[in-house]
């Protein structure tokens, strides 16, 4: 009952007092206010940035349009760095853009350029969002650049991808000539195993032999040649007139022969002239034995007729004969006239040998020259000797040369496989590099970012912050002041002299202001769907279970801060000492995994880490807060262990006015 | 007349400076007794004691008969008018006493009757759903008695009631004083206005430095001290001081 009547004391109190309604109710409005349009207008826009330097260039203009397109910047040329600085020192700039001279001739050269970014490192949130949105930007034409040179060096890569390909194909035929020329070389090494000097020697030495027996017939055949000489202008002679001789008696024959075969031609005739005359007879007495039936006219006529063809038998049996003659005399002119031209030849052949022996002595002289020069051939043999001799020993060392090279060609083959290999490896490389995109390989890795909690904004996200805020600040200044003023209004007295006022009057402030925190969160999110259209809480028995269990430590904290104070002034001092801390590392202006490693456990021994927690959670993720919960539990057992102990053990009214 | 305070030797030390030393009186049911003092002399620190809101370093309180724990534990029978007003300005009149009431425990109902009661004794019957700050200076320092009355205290103790109020607004102090005296209260007032205990009170002890140097009806007093005055009686008492 007693805690009842302080609940509706406090908030009796509340109601009359304009200035907690403030503190209660206008508070969280601003702070939802001015925090959700801050975060609503988080993007930054159009911000002023100046520029200056190289910025005619392909790629610079590249970079600059690229932040021209975005919406954050707008930008400014200038004409030298310094009238840039000047702007941005008057304040008239927020960053300014200096891309140096030799930009493009940099990166021309393959070289990395730098354009330098002044920004205004005063302003932190600032900073980091021209930062982030410039450092998007440039990396975009980073990545341009870096295609571009892909690309460039694919192209020369391609090539030298071509001229190894061209590279192998000679190799190779190096390799098949290589491969020739050791079997060439192994041939020519057989073929020297294969000549034998020796018998050149030995054939040198029978020339030579030879050559001095063939001086020696020269030399006799010198001697038969003066010899034959002198008997064939005798024979010459002899022959000349037997010759003579023939050729009369022939040429006697063969009129002879002629006259004959004339005389025996026109007997011929005259037989055959017979013959037909006879045959003649025999046919009329024939047909007058036809026309003659006498016998004895038949007889006789036949016996004329028989007579007559006996005759004619003969006769014929002569002109046969006298043909065979004609036929022998005209053979015997052919046997004579070959015999003539045979004699003619023969003359021929003795005019040939007169001249023949007039050539005799030509002979000779041919036989001194031939000689002259079978003497000049024995001495070459002797310079052939010598050279025989360099033969040997030169095929001797083309042997050992041959197989230098082969052993060389071989190191050459063993070559080129390494470089068969390389060419191989190039290839694969070339192949392997050339197959990918140029793009992926300027930036290959790239980011899909998946939001967890979709469809909400800045402000959604900034509710817990925002909660936690108001409610750290409405609780502990609140809970604070609220008994404070307990002290300095003297009410405390009443409560001291009457049995468990105090614990009433404790236990019923911190009832009254879990009720109001409730009313604030309520507030802050109708304003917040109101004004910034923040999403309904999804679990609304959560989020009730986090707004009891936060707002009972933090104005549990709260009382106990307004205990231990005489003064407003020293409880809000107090407050502000622990609140200051709280919401720095309290999750709610700095991410704790942004913090030092020592900070992060200290987070985790203030309640307002948790607080922000919890409201994170249950406006948020829609996780599960029990650990946060289970924390502040145990923090407002203890804030609440203290106080009891305070209440129990401090009742003199002098430690309290 | 049984005593409704008996005080005996009682002690209060903070730190090694005695603020109450070895003081001894009786203050009788129906009483009203002053307790007079400059300022640092242990009066209010005495109240204190008398009230519970300081335990005492030796000595022994008797209220109405009771010991100081025992009496607490029993129920409030004291009521104690600070010299600054207790109540809560942002509460009404009738707010702030049904809320004291409900700390004593007194049941709604008859908080509310008393609270009637006692706001036409006090004269503020018109300004019951006043907010307390917009009272005057009198009608708060009358709610401050009526405050301390909502729960109807045996013994009620008045510190310096009517300091820094005008002689209009003290003579209404007086006249809520002198009808408690009349309800038959024990009262025990603390003041500097020698008048006022002159009229008020039936006797008087003189604490100085934490010792009563005096007491007596101020018509004893002023005969032991052959003085007319009550003031001169003081004046005459407090000289190591001046």
């Amino acid at each position: 009952m007693g805690i009842l009547s302080v609940v509706r004391k406090e908030l009796q109190e509340v109601v009359h007092d304009r200035a907690m309604m403030a503190v209660l109710l206008v508070f969280p409005v601003v702070i939802m206010f001015f925090m959700g349009t801050y975060f609503r207008s988080l993007e930054i826009s159009g911000l002023p940035i100046g520029v200056s330097g190289q910025l005619n260039t392909t790629t610079s203009e590249t970079l600059l349009s690229g932040l021209n397109e975005s919406s954050a910047f707008k930008l400014v040329s200038y004409d030298s760095e310094e009238e840039a600085m000047t702007a941005f020192r008057n304040g008239q700039l927020r960053a300014v853009i200096v891309v140096p001279e030799d930009f493009e001739q940099t990166l021309t050269r393959g070289k990395g350029a730098t354009i330098i970014i002044v920004v205004d490192n005063s302003d932190l949130a600032l900073e980091q969002s021209i930062l982030a949105a410039m450092g998007s930007v440039v990396q975009a034409s980073s990545a341009n650049i870096t295609r571009g040179y892909v690309s460039g060096a694919w192209i020369q890569l391609q090539q030298l991808n071509g001229t190894a390909s061209a590279l192998a194909e000679s190799v190779a035929e190096s390799r098949a000539k290589m491969e020739g020329t050791k079997v060439t070389l192994a041939g020519i090494r057989q073929d020297i195993d294969n000549i034998s000097i020796g018998s050149l020697e030995s054939s040198i030495e029978d020339s030579a032999a030879s050559v001095a027996s063939l001086q020696g017939l020269i030399e006799v055949q010198k001697a038969s040649l003066a010899n034959l000489s002198a008997s064939n202008e005798l024979l010459l002679s002899d022959s000349r007139a037997f010759l003579i001789n023939a050729s009369f008696a022939l040429n006697e024959s063969i009129d002879t022969v002629g006259s004959t075969h004339e005389r025996l031609v026109g007997q011929s005739a005259e037989l055959n002239s017979t013959i037909t005359t006879l045959d003649a007879s025999i046919a009329g007495l024939e047909a007058i034995k036809a026309t003659t039936t006498d016998g004895s006219i038949i007889s006789a006529l036949d016996l004329n007729i028989a007579a007559l063809g006996s005759l004619r038998n003969t006769t014929v049996q002569q002109r046969d004969d006298t043909d065979d003659q004609i036929r022998d005399l005209e053979r015997l002119n052919e046997t004579l006239h070959d015999f003539k031209s045979s004699l003619e030849d023969y003359s021929d052949q003795l005019d040939q040998a007169q001249e023949g022996s007039a050539g005799l002595s030509g002979m000779e002289d041919v036989l001194d020259n031939v000689s002259a020069t079978l003497s000049g051939l024995n001495e070459s043999f002797g310079s052939a000797r010598g050279e025989v001799g360099k033969l040997k020993s030169l095929l001797g060392e083309m042997k050992n040369t041959s197989s230098e090279i082969e052993e060389t060609l071989d190191s050459a083959l063993n070559q080129t496989a390494s470089v068969d290999s390389l060419i191989k490896s190039l290839q694969d490389t070339v192949q392997e590099q050339t197959g990918r995109d140029p793009k992926l390989i300027a930036s290959p890795l790239s980011v899909d970012i998946k939001p967890q909690y979709e469809g909400g904004s800045f402000v959604d996200f900034i509710m817990p912050q925002i909660v936690a805020v108001s409610l750290l600040l409405s609780c502990f200044l609140l809970g604070s002041i609220s008994v404070v003023r307990e002290k300095t209004r003297f009410t405390i007295v009443r409560s001291l002299m009457a049995p468990g006022a105090l614990e009433s009057l404790i236990v019923g402030k911190i009832m009254t202001l879990v009720l109001l925190s409730f009313g604030q969160i309520l507030l802050i999110v109708i304003v917040g769907m109101a004004l910034y259209g923040v999403k309904m809480p999804t679990n609304v028995p959560m989020l009730v279970a986090g707004g009891l269990v936060s707002s009972l430590v933090l104005t549990s904290i709260g009382v106990l801060i307004g205990l231990g104070s005489k003064r407003e002034s020293a409880a809000i001092q107090t407050c502000l000492l622990i609140a200051i801390p709280m919401l720095f590392l309290g999750n709610i202006i700095f991410s704790p995994d942004l913090l030092p490693q020592y900070t992060q456990v200290l987070q985790q021994f203030l309640p307002m880490a948790h607080v922000t927690s919890i409201f994170k959670i249950v406006l948020i993720t829609n996780g599960n807060p029990t650990a946060s919960m289970i924390a502040l539990l145990t923090y407002f057992v203890l804030t609440a262990g203290v106080l009891l102990f305070m209440v129990i053990r401090r009742r003199e009214i002098s430690n309290y006015i | 007349m049984a005593a409704a305070v008996e005080v005996t030797e009682l002690v209060k030390v903070f730190g090694e400076k005695i603020v109450v030393d070895r003081i001894s009186f009786t203050v009788g049911e129906g009483e009203v007794f002053g307790l007079l003092g400059h300022n640092g002399s242990g009066k209010t620190t005495t109240f204190n004691l008398l009230s519970g809101l300081l335990s005492p370093s030796s000595g022994t309180i008797s209220i109405l008969g009771k010991g100081l724990l025992e009496m607490q534990k029993s129920g409030p029978v004291i009521g104690f008018v600070t010299q600054e007003n207790s109540f809560y300005e942002t509460l009404t009149v009738r707010e702030n006493l049904e809320f004291f009431a409900s700390q004593y425990g007194v049941p709604p109902k008859i908080a509310a009757e008393r609270a009637l009661r006692l706001l036409e004794q006090v004269k503020l019957s018109n300004r019951s759903q006043t907010v307390s700050a917009k009272l005057s200076g009198g009608m708060k320092k009358r709610l401050n008695i009526a405050c301390s009355l909502i729960h109807e205290p045996k013994v009620v103790f008045l510190d310096e009631p009517t300091v820094g109020l005008d002689p209009i607004i003290r003579r209404e102090i007086w006249a809520i004083i002198e009808s408690l005296h009349a309800e038959g209260k024990t009262v025990i007032i603390t003041s500097h206005y020698m008048e006022e205990i002159e009229r008020l009170c039936d006797r008087v002890a003189i604490m100085f430095s934490g010792r009563i140097v005096a007491s007596g009806t101020p018509e004893e007093l002023k005969r032991r001290y052959r003085l007319k005055q009550m003031e001169d009686v003081f004046a005459h008492l407090m000289k190591p001081v001046s």
